[in-house]
């Protein structure tokens, strides 16, 4: 392509000076610029075949396309850094994030109920009635990412709890921007929980518990998204935890802490249940069921 | 204009000054630039946050349950201006679009500030699990004295990260900041030293009375 250009710049060339003699000019050696002026005097055909500088198209050329690149480059960096980890589900169907689902809802394009899972904009206390049987709401996600929920939130604060939690305390922390962590014991060996529990401990905004039956090892949770995974050591849990904990535009509520909460486990408030139906007492034995070997271990 | 094309050392002057005008804009871009996911700006945010938090929950503890009104109204301070702190180191990192919580607490101060996970994570000064623990069953005079111990060394370690990010940081924002923490804990903690020699003077009087 370059050596087309650089024929056709030449016989450009050779036909401005042509007619720079023609004109009578003596200097047959003279610029083209010259040439040109001269030409220009005789008439219209000749400045048609003027030349072009194609040194300077091509220097500026190279140039722009270096600054495009450069910020091609920025960009690509930004946009990469601004998208969620791979292989994450999340629960807003069409919108990307809680802040882009909650505006659509602000703006009265969509209603809640519009939603693919209306839960993720479900952010009520569910003991607020005198309807005990609230007190422990069920998920249509195991486990739970979002929803309505206790009024009491789990203390986040890189806290790793040796017994399962109450689902409606650890949503409560999902909504305070927290990251929860979920293995099923009977699926990942203390080496693994050991390793698992460093990336938690003592990291703001996280909260690592046992899930018995939840049937992959690792499942990560956050407002409205989740992470499964059967391997302990899948890079892809740093990813989420670095990506979701405080993450700006998935934050059901801002500024909140995980200080403050509770931090009782089943294994300590067990028995206590009471008002339940026949269902949930059929539920919960079978969970017990499934959980023993674990507690058995632990 | 048209004269140009065959004078190639016009070309490459002009290319060199667009080049020269190239590397201004690079240079001028990267200064202006906000500090980035690794920098010590965006550790020591992200770190404080963390610090900050542990000490707003001690001082609502006190502030609930102590019973000297000098170390309750410190306490309140210490609540609502480091949640007020809090909030406005996540608005930098909001606006950097940097990370707002990080594996690897302290790693920005470098090598002899980092700390592992064989102390759970936590940086300087701050309680361990088991001290909030006690902490929280105590209630009037014992809790007076526990927060005020508790939070001088919570200071102590606070101080500590925040002259290591002033000396690291050429960030006007950052730098100011860290160094307001710096005087109003250190000023924090000669007035909790203060209170807590009288706190202790006073229960003694009563002792041997």
């Amino acid at each position: 392509m370059a050596s087309k250009k650089q024929t056709s710049s030449k016989s450009a060339k050779n036909a401005a000076s042509k007619s720079a003699k023609n004109a009578g000019s003596k200097s047959a050696k003279g610029t083209a610029s010259k040439s040109a002026k001269n030409a220009g005097r005789k008439g219209r055909a000749v400045q048609v075949a003027q030349p072009k500088p194609w040194g300077l198209i091509l220097t500026f050329s190279a140039v722009g396309v270096v600054a495009l690149g450069l910020i091609a480059a920025a960009v690509f960096v930004v946009w990469d850094r601004s998208r969620p980890p791979e292989g994450v589900t999340d629960f807003y169907g069409e919108y990307a994030n809680y802040q882009e689902a909650s505006e659509a809802i602000d703006d009265g394009d969509i209603t809640a109920e519009d939603l693919e899972h209306p839960w993720v904009m479900q952010q009520n206390h569910l003991d607020a009635d005198e309807d005990t049987t609230n007190d422990t709401p069920t998920y249509e996600v195991t486990p739970p990412a979002g929803g309505n929920h206790l009024s009491q939130w789990q203390t986040c604060t890189g806290t790793v709890y040796a017994e399962p939690i109450a689902d409606g305390n650890a949503v409560h922390s999902l909504e305070h921007g927290a990251v929860w962590l979920t293995y099923d014991p009977e699926l990942v060996d203390d080496d693994q929980v050991a390793a698992l529990s460093s990336k938690i401990e003592g990291r703001d905004y996280s909260l690592m518990s046992p899930y018995p039956g939840q049937g992959v090892a690792v499942s990560l949770q956050a407002w409205g998204v989740q992470y499964q995974t059967d391997s302990a050591d899948d890079a892809k849990i740093d990813e989420f935890l670095n990506y979701y904990i405080q993450n700006g535009d998935n934050l059901a509520e801002m500024n909140a802490t995980c200080t403050g909460g509770v931090s009782t486990t089943q294994a300590a408030t067990g028995g206590s249940e009471t008002d339940m139906t026949e269902e949930e007492m059929a539920a919960l034995l079978e969970e017990m069921e499934s959980s023993a070997p674990a507690e058995g271990e632990g | 204009m048209s004269r140009l094309w065959q004078k190639p050392a016009v070309l490459v002057a002009i290319a060199a000054v667009l080049m020269l005008g190239a590397g201004f804009a690079i240079g001028w871009v990267s200064a202006t630039a906000t500090p980035g996911n690794d920098s010590p700006e965006a550790g020591f945010a992200r770190d404080m946050q963390t610090h900050h938090q542990q000490a707003v929950a001690m001082a609502m503890y006190e502030w609930q349950n102590g019973e000297d009104e000098a170390m309750r109204a410190i306490a309140y301070d210490i609540a609502t201006a480091q949640a007020a702190e809090i909030g406005m180191m996540r608005s930098w990192l909001r606006e950097w679009d940097v990370q707002l919580s990080s594996g690897e607490p302290m790693a920005w101060a470098g090598e002899e500030h980092a700390h592992g996970a064989e102390d759970g994570g936590l940086m300087a000064g701050m309680a361990t699990d088991a001290e909030m623990a006690e902490f929280q069953q105590l209630t009037g005079y014992e809790a007076d004295v526990m927060f005020a111990e508790l939070m001088i060394d919570h200071h102590i370690g606070g101080i500590e990260m925040a002259e290591t990010v002033v000396e690291l940081s050429d960030d006007e924002t950052v730098v100011g900041a860290a160094s307001r923490m710096i005087t109003v804990q250190k000023g924090e903690i000669a007035n909790m030293e203060g209170h807590l020699e009288r706190i202790l003077a006073a229960a003694e009087g009563t002792e041997t009375e």
